[in-house]
This record gives C-alpha cells, sequence and structure tokens, in this order.
C-alpha cells in the first residue's frame, strides 16, 4: 500500500457502467515525511475520505476487491484514513 | 521471465512458515548479452540453482504457479537453469 | 521479494474492515548496496517485524493475502520475513560471499552498506512505540519524526 493525500475528485456522466456511483479522487502520493512521491493518481474510494486527508491506497487487482461481488474495474483504491504515521529513518 | 545471475543468498529464520526448506536466492537481471542489468530481486529456488548461475525466474502471480509453491506467499520463483542463450544476428541494413 | 527497512508504523481507524487487526508498517525497499530503492510503501507485518529490522517484502497482492490469511482484501504487500543475514557478491566472476557480521545498534548511521549487520533475535528499533492516540478530526493525521 502506499501513502497519498487526496487533492480532488474527478466527475465523469459518461463512463463505463460498472463505475457508476464510484466516487474517483485525485490522490498525490507521499513518502512517509509527507513530501509528494511521484505524479497524481486517480484512485476509487472505499473509505469515504475527504479533500486534504492523509490516506492509504492500494495498487493492482486487489484494488477491485472492496467492491465485491459487484465487479469494479478499479486498479487503484483508497483503503483507509491514517491517523498518525510513526517514522524513524 | 527475467534473465538474471545468481548472486547470493538470504538468510531468515523467522519467516512466513510456508517459506520453510526453500532457499531465498538474490537475482541480478541479466541482458540476453550477458550484461548486468539495474535492480535486483529475492527469488525463491525450485530447481535448485547454485551461485553465479545464469537462470530464469518469474514474477507475479505466475510465481505462484511454479511446481511446489501452490499457496505460498511468493512473488518470484526461480524456476530455470539456462544452458545456453542465442541471439539471431542482427543484419546492418 | 524486496530487501527493505522498516522506518516506522502506521495507525489508521477508518479503514477496510478487512484490514482490522493488521500491524501496519512503513518499509523503505532497498537496493543492495543498503540506498533507497524508491520511495517508502506501506506493508502489513506477519512476522512481528520492528522498526530497524531488514525484512522481505513481497509485492504481489496474492501472495501478501496468503501471508496475512485475508484472501479477497485490498492488500498488496506484506513484510513475510526478518533477515539475518545477506551473502551476495556482484562481481562478475562470483569471488566469494561478502557476509556481514557486525552487530547493529539500530542506527542508520551505522549502516555499512553491502554487508547488512546480523541483528539479535527479537531486535527492536530503539525508539518507544508511541501510545495509541485517540482519533482526532480530519486534520488528525501527526507526524513523528526522530533523528
Amino acid at each position: 500500500m502506499y501513502l497519498g493525500r487526496v487533492i480532488g475528485k474527478v466527475w465523469a456522466t459518461v463512463k463505463n457502467d460498472s463505475l457508476r456511483g464510484q466516487r474517483l479522487l485525485i490522490v498525490q502520493p507521499l513518502t512517509p515525511e509527507l513530501a509528494p512521491a511521484g505524479k497524481t493518481v486517480i484512485c476509487a474510494d472505499c473509505s469515504g475520505a475527504g479533500a486534504g486527508e492523509t490516506i492509504y491506497w492500494c495498487k493492482g487487482k486487489e484494488a477491485s476487491f472492496p467492491f465485491l461481488p459487484a465487479l469494479v474495474p478499479s486498479d487503484n483504491t483508497v483503503v483507509g484514513i491514517v491517523d498518525l504515521l510513526h517514522v524513524k529513518r | 521471465m527475467i534473465l538474471a545471475r545468481v548472486v547470493g543468498t538470504v538468510v531468515a529464520t523467522r519467516k512466513d512458515p510456508r517459506l520453510e526448506g526453500f532457499k531465498l536466492l538474490i537475482l541480478k537481471p541479466i541482458s540476453p548479452e550477458g550484461k548486468d542489468e539495474s535492480g535486483y530481486v529475492v527469488s525463491v529456488d525450485t530447481v535448485g540453482a547454485g551461485a553465479s548461475e545464469t537462470v530464469l525466474a518469474v514474477a507475479g502471480s505466475s510465481a505462484r504457479m511454479a511446481d511446489g509453491c501452490k499457496d505460498r506467499p511468493v512473488d518470484s520463483a526461480v524456476v530455470a537453469i539456462v544452458d545456453t542463450v542465442s541471439l539471431d544476428r542482427v543484419r546492418e541494413p | 521479494m524486496l530487501i527493505g527497512r522498516v522506518i516506522g508504523e502506521m495507525v489508521a481507524t477508518q479503514k477496510h474492515e478487512s484490514h482490522s487487526g493488521c500491524k501496519a508498517l512503513i518499509v523503505q525497499p532497498l537496493q543492495l548496496d543498503g540506498s533507497n530503492r524508491g520511495d517508502a510503501v506501506i506493508a502489513f507485518d506477519s512476522v512481528d517485524a520492528g522498526v530497524g529490522d531488514r525484512v522481505l517484502l513481497v509485492t504481489d497482492g496474492y501472495a501478501a493475502m496468503t501471508s496475512l490469511g485475508r484472501l479477497e482484501s485490498p492488500i498488496d504487500m506484506a513484510v513475510i520475513g526478518v533477515i539475518d543475514r545477506l551473502d551476495f557478491s556482484l562481481s562478475p566472476g562470483g569471488t566469494g560471499p561478502a557476509t556481514g557480521n557486525s552487530v547493529t545498534t539500530g542506527s542508520a548511521a551505522a549502516d555499512s552498506g553491502l554487508s547488512l549487520p546480523l541483528e539479535p533475535f527479537g531486535g527492536r528499533g530503539q525508539e518507544l512505540l508511541l501510545p495509541a492516540v485517540p482519533v482526532k478530526k480530519k486534520t488528525g493525521r501527526k507526524k513523528e519524526g526522530e533523528n
């Protein structure tokens, strides 16, 4: 899983039926020190995260599991909201 | 699959019990010409490869299809020891 | 699998229900020379690793889920082993293994690169785990830095 911050939302009226009703968030990946780490990604959401929240998200086929039994074609999904990071480099 | 050479081993006594009995090899990817490429991967050994051997390693979910790897938490497995690599000679135009 | 170092822990109360009870570690994947390989990631722990440990990190989702016994869960990385020792040599001829045999104090500054030190069993990072803090609203993220 990767750390990130929600920086926006995507709205799309015309889309695949299996994405109907899905929240699509724009996420900026972060390092544990909360610095930007690469390009933004668009994630589906199963955690109810709001704008500006630090979250963690997962990639790959596993990203479609939170929506089972519905088959949602998501390859990035926000799976949780971070409360605390304890980092010691 | 990637071509790689065995550069070392990992010893880990505290690990998932389903990895018991498997050797963990450190592999350095190589190009078909034999030159080192960047990066490395740690793979379970399913064929008894030794140090400095050139091997084929498979990554991702397919690694679990290697013999003996079913239902084990592996994402990379050595599946063959390479005898020869032959590259077609490119004809200059 | 990759080699990584546990550099911290993450706490999240609001998360997917299949993640409850999982310990989330912040792991920095490493190159063979000990330098960082990309950015740090969040991986769930299946072997009780502590901060400062060198670990084996699996990056395939199904392997990660299998190691934690949680299938059909959105987990794509897990720590599946604590590394005692690495034996390797990058020279083409393979002139023999470079082994690590110094004891670490848990400090990153003690890293010598190629030869990663043997760590005592049950070793934990020097840092004490912070007690759980109550869930804060919206801007409740807190980062604890340590130097």
